[in-house]
């Protein structure tokens, strides 16, 4: 919760210009003036952790999002209608599953450009085969039980049985991948920084500022260890937010 | 926990006898072949396992290798004779008709060798005698000299389509592990005094902070082209390591492109050059390990001419800026006076470079849009002229005709490295001339005039000429680190115990 | 099954095109790549010519597939030499490096997930839990050197990277392994939660079954299925060859010969380790499958 609020929040709160570079403060410690110390332009660290908060979450929000629609939907449909439909979904999951990502991010960023958006796309696009695959395997194993059975002869309509039925009883599995896509999106931001592709400088992302941080992990680790608090903490809550989400889900089979 | 603390007392890690010396590269050298090797890696092996005709030196000039020395028959014809006694990794002894085969194959267009290009002057190769070989070009060239360093491979198999490893170099290859590393022992056929590191590894550690643990630990011994300052810093700190450090050649600029309206005006380029602060960038950026450049030719080179460029001066650059009618619009305020895209490759210290670069901009009004693109695709773009300012290195500059490849109107990409459009007439004929005159007193006249033109024209910002910087353990003798990087000196070095 | 294999050249097919499609796509030149700078157009002509890559790309996709057909994985632009043999070196090493990190993550992620699923709230539930975040917290690029920090710099144990020996193996697989700890833990520790509160396993402790054979015996089954289908899936990641980590640790596998072929738009070499990683995923899938067949009879029905 004190992660979500200080999102939200960080950028009124900090006073310092995370983008103003004073090439003489370079990879200071930290100090009174400066809490987390400069990175390798003498930028204060505390204002760019702050900003970057509020991007790196937003990119891996609207990651996940996108990713578990698509890969749930198409993946419950596979999953529950079986036959050549569920052979074409899964058909497709494999094709973009062995698609070499890195491929995928390069022709992406140099066809529409680095940035935000095409960062968004391009992990979403490789993300939403995850879901889809554990959405097809659970839903399959359900269908195949016998309140589904019940289900449709009473005469529920497909939609409503995945919907109402099979959905919440996958939804314990999908939280926990969720989470993890949560995460896994923030991270792979830093290994596209990495790997040059991560959101144009000089904006900060809590990737592009591990990424830094590595390179300079023995001379001055202050570099890294302010972004990596940062994540391990929101991951922490994150996986708090999804155990809290997963077992007042998981409840309600317990009761049968 | 268990299983990697069993694993621990299992294994010893292996280290390198005692002889031998482990250097690291950056990236597998994409063949091994004089004919094709084209790229920074694959010369480091070729200064180990291959000979031509001629070495370069410090100043640019070239140096007798496999030639005894070269005469001049007539500005047409250059004449080599052979030393006797080099011998291929092989057995073979080196002959002229080696030498003939080499260059013929690389000129065949069937080859497909990239280092046709540098020969195209050369008519055709003569060789009346076991140990003389005469080159017969168009007209009088004397940047020919610069691709004699080609290594020199056997004649039976310079026709050949597989790759090349026999050279006549102080070593030989044993042993490759694609992907992995390159095994080379000493050169039997070597003449002289036998190399002492034996064996000699070359590894390839593309991640420049692993190549720095690397060297802690003792799994590499030698590494060029440091990480961070500051973990040169803590590398320097270790009694085991020693770091090398000396002046270099490898002009480091910003490409600009003369076709972007405002950069076409040479008071906008000028007043950018006053922009920026070399120095703090060079600090900030190498921690410190360059000189701020004036120019292509770095102060060692022979046909070096001081020249002098616009100083930092901020405020200046803005009101050349206001005279130009390039007003800012808002004074200090976030509005720009025109917005320029940057391109650069996603390097950290290019991404650093890249943004201590854009603030200074900003600092007189110029907005800067960093786009990082992954390297063949900037390569492409910057060749296609779809960029604004990039920066470029080039690395190894010998021949001062260079500066007509990149600056004259008609060499542009395919054809040449004018990736800006440069285009005058003036510097089209002074490159001219200095590329066919044959003597060497008004070729130097030729290219201080070129210098001095290139330093008021700016069609590129010069930034630095970076130093070239080695580390290596403290125990290995008889290394003398080269401007270029050149690892020919491991022939004669040794470890001691 | 037998439908399954009959569509799998097909998905291999998909993923050729798609990849031929993209290279194609992307600015970027093999033969500027070649030659660089300073050779003549009429000579970058020639050596198009004779590359065939004068032609319309789709005219050289169906060119390189007949080949593919014949087994012909045909010549590197860039190292000049046999696409096959280029790859047959490297695979090698991928498959060690994937397995052991497969192995590493499974040894770690399973005991400790379905112990705390059979407790939650216990120490074992909490240890779980934090091990399990480690991975996921620190991305490769970050944990790769920090390993080797500690393991490799400051303690010796192991060698800092390279592959030469079993001792290579251990921090690059670690490394690799950590980042699938998390979500296995996780998954199986969930999984295990479910299937112990389904009504047949009170049942069975209700008849008296003791607790550890209510674990192994009837809640271990159930629980694997979603556990198998992502290791499945990581390990197709981890056979499309771990990039970073092969990079940081010098690892000669075929992630970073994909890197370079990508870099120097060669467009055989590309295609040629696309179609191994392709190929091999393929059949990791059909194994995983297989496994969750023969692990939930249920599923059989629909066959």
């Amino acid at each position: 919760m004190l992660v979500l609020v200080c999102t939200l929040l960080g950028p009124h709160l900090v006073s310092a210009d995370p983008l103003r570079v004073d090439l003489a403060l370079r990879l200071r410690p930290p100090d009174a003036a400066h809490w987390l110390g400069c990175d390798g332009l003498g930028r204060d660290i505390l204002a760019r952790l702050a900003v970057a908060a509020r991007r790196s979450l937003g990119i891996a929000a609207a990651v996940v999002t996108l990713s578990t629609i698509t890969g749930v939907l198409l993946g419950a449909v596979a999953g529950y209608f079986g036959g050549w439909v569920d052979e074409g979904i899964a058909r497709i999951i494999d094709t973009l599953l062995a698609f070499p990502g890195l491929l995928l991010a390069i022709a992406l960023a140099a066809v529409l450009g680095p940035g935000t958006v095409n960062t968004i796309i391009a992990l979403s696009a490789l993300g939403w085969t995850g879901y889809a695959r554990l959405a097809r395997s659970e839903v399959a194993s359900l269908t195949r039980r016998d309140f589904t059975e019940a289900a449709r002869a009473l005469g529920a309509s497909p939609a409503r049985i995945i919907v109402r039925h099979l959905l919440p009883l996958t939804a314990p599995a999908l939280v926990v991948q969720a989470t993890f896509g949560f995460s896994g999106a923030i991270v792979a931001d830093a290994t596209l920084a990495f790997l040059g592709l991560g959101a144009s400088p000089p904006t900060p992302t809590w990737g592009g500022m591990l990424d830094e941080g590595r390179q300079l992990m023995v001379p001055a680790p202050h570099v890294l260890i302010a972004p990596g608090a940062a994540l391990t903490a929101t991951i922490v809550a994150l996986q708090l937010l999804g155990d809290g989400l997963r077992d007042r889900l998981a409840l309600p089979t317990t009761a049968r | 926990m268990i299983m990697l603390v069993a694993i621990a007392s299992a294994c010893t890690p292996r280290v390198p006898p005692a002889t031998g010396v482990v250097v690291a590269l950056e990236s597998e050298p994409q063949s091994l072949d004089p004919r094709f090797a084209m790229d920074a890696a694959a010369s480091r092996v070729a200064d180990l396992i291959h000979l031509g005709l001629t070495r370069p030196r410090e100043d640019g000039r070239r140096t007798p290798a496999l030639a005894n020395g070269w005469t001049y028959d007539d500005p047409q014809r250059v004449r080599f004779c052979l030393r006797r006694g080099f011998r291929f990794s092989d057995g073979t002894p080196v002959t002229a008709a080696d030498v003939r085969a080499t260059y013929e194959a690389v000129l065949d267009p069937a080859t497909g060798s990239p280092r046709r290009g540098a020969l195209a002057e050369v008519e055709r190769i003569e060789s009346p005698d076991a140990f003389t070989v005469i080159f017969h070009l168009r007209r009088p060239f004397p940047p020919f000299l610069d691709a004699t360093g080609l290594g020199i491979v056997p004649a039976r198999l310079a026709m050949g389509r597989g790759e090349i490893r026999v050279g006549a170099g102080p070593f030989r290859v044993e042993r490759v592990d694609p992907g992995q590393r390159i095994v080379l022992r000493p050169n039997p056929g070597w003449p002289g005094p036998p190399p002492r590191l034996d064996p000699l590894v070359l590894r390839i550690v593309p991640d420049p902070l692993v190549r720095a643990l690397e060297l802690k630990r003792g799994g590499i011994s030698l590494a060029q082209d440091p990480p961070e300052p500051e973990l040169l810093e803590w590398l320097a700190r270790d009694a085991r390591l020693q770091v090398r450090r000396r002046p270099g050649s490898s002009f480091a600029y910003l490409a600009l492109n003369l076709r972007n309206p405002r950069l076409a005006r040479p008071a906008v380029r000028r007043a950018l050059a006053m922009a920026l602060d070399r120095e703090a960038l060079l600090a900030t950026v190498l921690g410190g390990a360059g000189r701020p450049a004036t120019g292509l030719l770095a102060p060692e080179h022979w046909a070096y001419a001081s020249a002098r460029l616009p100083r930092h001066d901020p405020q200046r650059a803005a009101r050349l800026l206001d005279r130009t009618g390039l007003r800012d619009p808002d004074g200090a305020g976030p509005r720009a006076r025109f917005r320029l895209v940057y391109k650069t490759s996603s390097l950290p210290v290019r991404r650093r470079l890249a943004e201590a670069i854009q603030a200074q901009l900003a600092a007189v009004g110029i907005a800067v849009d960093v786009r990082t693109q992954e390297w063949a695709t900037l390569y492409a773009e910057v060749r296609a002229g779809r960029f604004e300012i990039a920066p470029m290195t080039w690395v190894g500059v010998t021949e001062p005709d260079l500066y007509f490849l990149a600056l004259h109107s008609t060499m542009t990409p395919p054809a040449g490295y004018n990736r800006g459009a440069y285009a005058s007439p003036v510097m089209d004929r002074l490159t001219e001339r200095a590329r066919y005159e044959p003597r060497a007193v008004r070729r130097r006249q030729l290219y201080a005039r070129i210098q001095r033109r290139a330093a008021r024209d700016l069609p590129v910002l010069p930034l630095w000429w970076e130093d070239r910087i080695v580390v290596h353990t403290a125990r290995l003798r008889g290394f003398e680190p080269t401007a270029s990087g050149d690892l020919h000196a491991l022939a004669r070095a040794w470890l001691a115990p | 099954m037998r439908r399954r294999l009959a569509l799998l050249p097909l998905t291999v097919l998909g993923v050729l095109v798609l990849v031929s499609v993209f290279l194609h796509l992307v600015p970027g030149d093999a033969v500027d790549v070649m030659l660089g700078d300073s050779a003549a157009p009429a000579d970058r002509e020639v050596l198009r010519r004779a590359l065939g890559l004068d032609r319309p790309w789709p005219v050289q996709l169906l060119r390189s597939l007949a080949a593919l057909s014949q087994g012909d994985l045909g010549w590197s632009l860039s190292y000049r030499t046999s696409v096959a043999r280029l790859v047959a070196a490297r695979w090698p090493a991928t498959l060690e490096l994937a397995l052991a990190a497969l192995a590493f993550a499974l040894v770690v992620a399973l005991p400790l997930g379905i112990a705390a699923g059979a407790r939650p709230g216990t120490a074992i539930d909490h240890l779980a839990r934090w091990t399990s975040l480690t991975g996921v917290c620190l991305p490769t690029i970050v944990l790769g050197p920090l390993l080797i920090l500690v393991f490799a710099v400051h303690l010796g144990w192991f060698p800092v990277s390279g592959r030469d020996g079993p001792a290579h193996l251990v921090l690059p697989a670690a490394t690799l392994g950590l980042g699938m700890v998390g979500i296995l833990v996780r998954l199986a520790r969930t999984a295990m939660l479910v299937a112990l509160a389904e009504a047949w396993a009170h049942a069975a402790r209700a008849r008296g079954a003791s607790p550890l054979r209510v674990v192994l015996g009837h809640a271990l089954p159930a629980a694997l299925p979603p556990v198998v289908t992502v290791a499945g899936l990581q390990a197709g990641a981890l056979l499309a060859g771990a990039i970073v980590t092969e990079t940081i640790f010098a690892w000669p596998g075929i992630g970073r010969l994909t890197v370079q072929a990508i870099g120097a738009r060669d467009y055989p070499l590309v295609q040629g380790c696309v179609l191994v990683i392709a190929l091999t995923y393929v059949l990791v899938n059909c194994c995983t499958d297989v496994l969750m067949l023969w692990l939930d009879p249920r599923l059989r029905d629909g066959e």
